[in-house]
């Protein structure tokens, strides 16, 4: 494997001396990966989109893109391209001029632009447009524009500002796939920025949450899920059930629950959280085995979503507790009816131990 | 925006040249005059520098000061007369279909467009003796008389008296409503369409009448639209200089005209000087409250 | 006529529609009766005796109002092509930067169009007289460029905050320099405001009386001018035909820029309001 080819060490932005909108944050990226930037608005993901691409410049910190230093580089000399969260597509110009624009102003041969914007128009299913005038066209092909314009440039990175935010939802879905296979086909590195979870889980390989400033966590989409490296990750990233607890030496106790014998992963004894994802919630009518973690519980409310319910417990923890069942067969929303006694039950692997 | 900081050369290439005329040929001017203001008129009426407040005592002796007053009051009514002609015709353009908005609009602007000059000689025609309103009176008179003569009672009007419409004070109120209009039109309709219709509707749901609604609703919300639009007027009106000397007679001289004599035919610059600084301060002034007003507006768009 | 579709339907009420008509009869009857008069047979101007163009012809033939004509014109170019550059530079610099004390250079900078015509006209005055230059048609054209920086600029700034910074973010993105920037992007996005505001200097100096009065001198008289000093001689219909000239070149001046304007936006804005 090579060098990454995005190497962020210490890059800090601050905003007026006052706002620090980026705080000390290092990541790197490897060749070809699909990389995402998570997290709420305001948490500095945009800022450091637009640090990789030159458009602020980092109070501190490096940037190396092919091991070059970036920082001193101006936008227009950096080997990355922006895809803008308002697509910047040129109004004044055709498709055809748009996605030249960037050959033309590096003095690429008249030629030479015609034949690659048609195979960049192509590559993004656009063929035919060339002439067209951006009012004339859906934000759905507006977007194909803005792609085409910056992958026509051959960028080593491909900076994507919350790609799909300005697309309706049905289109929001499809473009999520047709990205993933653009950029498996184009092989170049794309780093996005999003603020939508299942956005990111589902295009990205490499996903780094952010929180005020700074990365909280950096891994695979599954890692994120499964094994979130603290609260704010787990809560971020799906639904979840928590539980002040306590670790002992023996194990781990949590009010209403008892002492559990969780692999404690050698966090020392004090207060921790007990946390489980709803759909990892078993629920029976008998108790079930001692193997696993259970308690009774009363079903409080039912919420109903066609595919799958979600579903709020009263029980002896005193937390309500969030369930999410598939609804297998047609009469299973029916059975779990408001106030029915039930038992809930998971694996004790299941279960996640988390700063308090 | 920018620091100005990032982008250095770019700022000075923006910033210098406008500036450089400006200052040359606005702010130095201005300056000057603000120097002669404390000045002395020599003897062949040259300025001499100086420095005493003698001119602005002169300029709030009794007959210059009810020259200002009347200035005041001239303008103080033709934006009272504004008000009520421009708020109902802003008010029926807002309300009117979005086809025919902006021909109304356009129809409100096109004036603006008419030179000044042209704009108040028009109404010479109009009011003068032998003009438009008293020829159509005579007009009237006549066939009045006519009648009543054929009814039994021949002398009963009288002979016709045109009436004296111009070359006074009323002809130069008619005349400055009539040049400044749109500029109270436009900004209440602009406050009046971003008002959200819903306020209205609101209104009327609760219980309110339609006039209710106006005085308690509407106006309120417009209200800096309404006040920004009326100090223009106000501003404007009072630094006239044009429709008075057209319009007006000996006794309709205002402030701008009393400028204009100063470096005209009198040839007292230091005087005028003064004279039109006070003008400028009575500007900046009304311009002050304005500003108060637009910048409540600003923050209402961002609530 | 016609019934109201809701209780604010206003307009359509005859009340509403009685005040319209009558505002509007008081705004343009003066300037239609002026016009139409242009064209009376008669000298006394007061009742209609039958159509005629010899007004015309008379304002045509008088030499001293042709004279005053080109003179406008040749202030009005000038004067209207050093503005727009100097008001765009300065509405680009309003709009784009963050400086010390901008606040009060804003100010300072729209003085001109706030502060009474006349106080400005006496202190260019005073100003010619004192680094003696003698008053001409550079004098007039050297005032007329300071009192149209400040609108020009206006307009620029109006369009500009409509504008998408990350257009020219995306410009730079793809390769392009700051100059490159500014002539492929800022430039072509400016255009109608370029051409409003040129529009709006010619129209203000063409229209300009009370500053040119003070700034004029002999021999150098603009038509306004010279219309000023026919008003104030008599009420004839050469005086009509003159104005009706003059108020038909700014309105077709207007028209035009409306039209290059609209055509600029490429219909962009008025096709997706329509969509």
């Amino acid at each position: 494997m090579t060098e990454d080819i995005i190497q962020v060490t210490g890059l800090t932005k601050t905003f007026g001396g006052v706002v620090t909108a980026v705080d000390a944050v290092d990541f790197s990226v490897p060749e070809g990966a699909f990389f995402a930037l998570l997290g709420p608005s305001g948490c500095g993901k945009t800022t450091i989109l637009r640090m990789l691409a030159g458009l602020e410049y980092p109070t501190a910190g490096s940037i190396r893109i092919d091991g070059a230093e970036m920082v001193a580089v101006p936008p227009n000399r950096r080997p990355v391209n922006m895809v803008f969260q308002s697509y910047a597509v040129f109004p004044h110009m055709s498709v055809a001029e748009n996605v030249g624009y960037g050959l033309r102003v590096a003095g690429v041969g008249r030629a030479d632009i015609a034949e690659r914007v048609g195979a960049a128009l192509a590559l993004v299913r656009l063929d035919g447009f060339e002439a067209r005038r951006p009012d004339q066209l859906s934000g759905g092909q507006r977007q194909r524009v803005a792609l085409a314009r910056a992958l026509v440039k051959r960028p080593r990175v491909l900076l994507l500002d919350e790609p799909l935010s300005a697309l309706d939802a049905n289109l929001r879905e499809q473009m999520r796939l047709e990205l993933v296979n653009l950029q498996h086909s184009v092989g170049i590195t794309f780093v996005m920025v999003t603020h939508d979870q299942d956005e990111a889980l589902s295009m990205a390989d490499r996903i780094a949450v952010m929180e005020a400033g700074r990365i909280r966590q950096l891994a695979t989409p599954y890692e994120l899920y499964e094994r979130p490296a603290n609260r704010f990750v787990a809560e971020f990233i799906g639904a979840i059930n928590t539980w002040p607890a306590t670790v002992g030496t023996a194990g781990v106790a949590v009010a209403g629950l008892g002492e559990l014998a969780l692999d404690t992963g050698g966090r020392p004894a004090g207060p921790a959280t007990l946390a489980v994802r709803p759909e990892k919630i078993a629920i029976s009518h008998a108790e079930p085995t001692a193997a696993l973690i259970r308690l009774p519980a009363t079903l409080r409310q039912h919420v109903y979503f066609g595919n799958e319910s979600q579903l709020l417990f009263d029980n002896p923890t005193g937390r309500t507790m969030v369930v999410s069942v598939a609804n297998r067969d047609r009469e299973q929303a029916r059975r779990l009816a408001v106030g029915s006694q039930h038992w809930l039950s998971w694996r004790v692997e299941d279960s996640m131990l988390l700063d308090p | 925006m920018e620091n100005w900081r990032d982008n250095r050369s770019l700022f000075a290439a923006l910033m210098v040249p406008p500036t450089f005329w400006l200052v040359l040929f606005f702010t130095l001017p201005l300056a000057l005059v603000w120097i002669y203001s404390f000045g002395e008129r020599g003897p062949q009426g040259q300025t001499l520098l100086a420095f005493s407040f003698a001119n602005y005592a002169r300029a709030l002796e009794w007959i210059h000061l009810g020259i200002l007053f009347k200035s005041l009051a001239i303008a103080a009514l033709t934006t009272a007369i504004s008000l009520l002609i421009g708020l109902p015709v802003a008010l029926g353009i807002a309300f009117a279909p979005k086809r025919w908005r902006g021909l109304l609009l356009v129809l409100v602007i096109l004036p603006f467009w008419t030179n000044l000059l042209i704009r108040t000689y028009a109404w010479i025609a109009v009011l003068r003796t032998t003009g438009f309103v008293n020829t159509g009176l005579e007009g009237a008179h006549g066939a009045l008389s006519a009648l009543l003569a054929g009814l039994g009672w021949p002398e009963a009007l009288g002979q016709f008296e045109p009436l004296s419409l111009l070359y006074n004070q009323r002809a130069v109120v008619v005349g400055l409503v009539y040049v400044h209009l749109p500029f109270l039109i436009l900004p209440v309709y602009a406050s009046l369409e971003k008002l959200d219709r819903s306020y209205l509707e609101a209104s009327l749901d609760l219980g309110a009448g339609h006039w209710r609604t106006l005085v308690s609703v509407l106006i309120p919300l417009a209200w800096p639209g309404i006040a920004s639009g009326a100090l223009l007027v106000f501003i404007l009106s009072l630094g006239t200089f044009l429709t008075p000397d057209l319009l007006g007679g000996t006794d309709s001289i205002m402030i701008g005209n009393l400028i204009a004599q100063q470096f005209g035919p009198s040839r007292d610059w230091p005087f005028g000087a003064a004279i039109s600084f006070l003008l400028m301060y009575l500007t900046f002034a009304v311009l002050w409250v304005r500003a108060g007003y637009a910048n409540r507006q600003q923050g209402q768009v961002t609530v | 006529m016609s019934r109201a579709g809701n209780p604010f339907d206003y307009a359509r009420r005859w009340w509403m529609r009685a005040i319209l008509a009558a505002s509007f009869l008081f705004l343009y009857f003066p300037i239609v009766a002026l016009i139409a008069f242009s064209f009376n047979n008669s000298k006394r101007n007061i009742n209609w005796r039958g159509f005629t163009l010899k007004y015309y012809e008379k304002a045509f033939a008088n030499e001293a109002l042709h004279d005053a004509f080109i003179n406008s014109m040749i202030v009005a170019s000038i004067s209207t092509l050093v503005s727009t550059v100097l008001g765009a530079m300065l509405g680009i610099l309003l709009y784009r930067f963050r400086f010390p004390l901008k606040g009060a250079y804003e100010g300072m900078v729209h003085l001109p169009i706030v502060i009474p015509e006349v106080c400005m006209g006496v202190a260019l005055l005073a100003f010619f007289a004192a680094i003696k230059m003698p008053l001409g048609l550079t004098t007039i054209t050297v005032s007329h460029i300071a009192f149209t920086i400040p609108f020009v600029a206006v307009v620029i700034r109006a369009r500009m905050a409509g504008f998408d910074r990350s257009l020219e973010e995306a410009a730079c993105d793809l390769g392009a320099g700051q100059w490159q920037v500014m002539r492929d992007i800022t430039l072509p996005y400016l255009k109608p405001g370029l051409i409003a505001g040129a529009m709006l200097a010619f129209t203000l100096s063409l229209d300009d009386f009370v500053i040119t009065f003070f700034t004029s001198g002999p021999g150098s008289t603009t038509f306004p001018i010279k219309i000023y000093s026919m008003v104030r001689f008599s009420v004839t219909p050469e005086v009509n035909a003159a104005s009706t000239l003059l108020i038909v070149l700014t309105l077709g001046l207007t028209v035009v820029a409306m039209w290059v304007q609209s055509r600029g936006d490429g219909g962009a804005g008025a096709r997706k309001e329509g969509a």
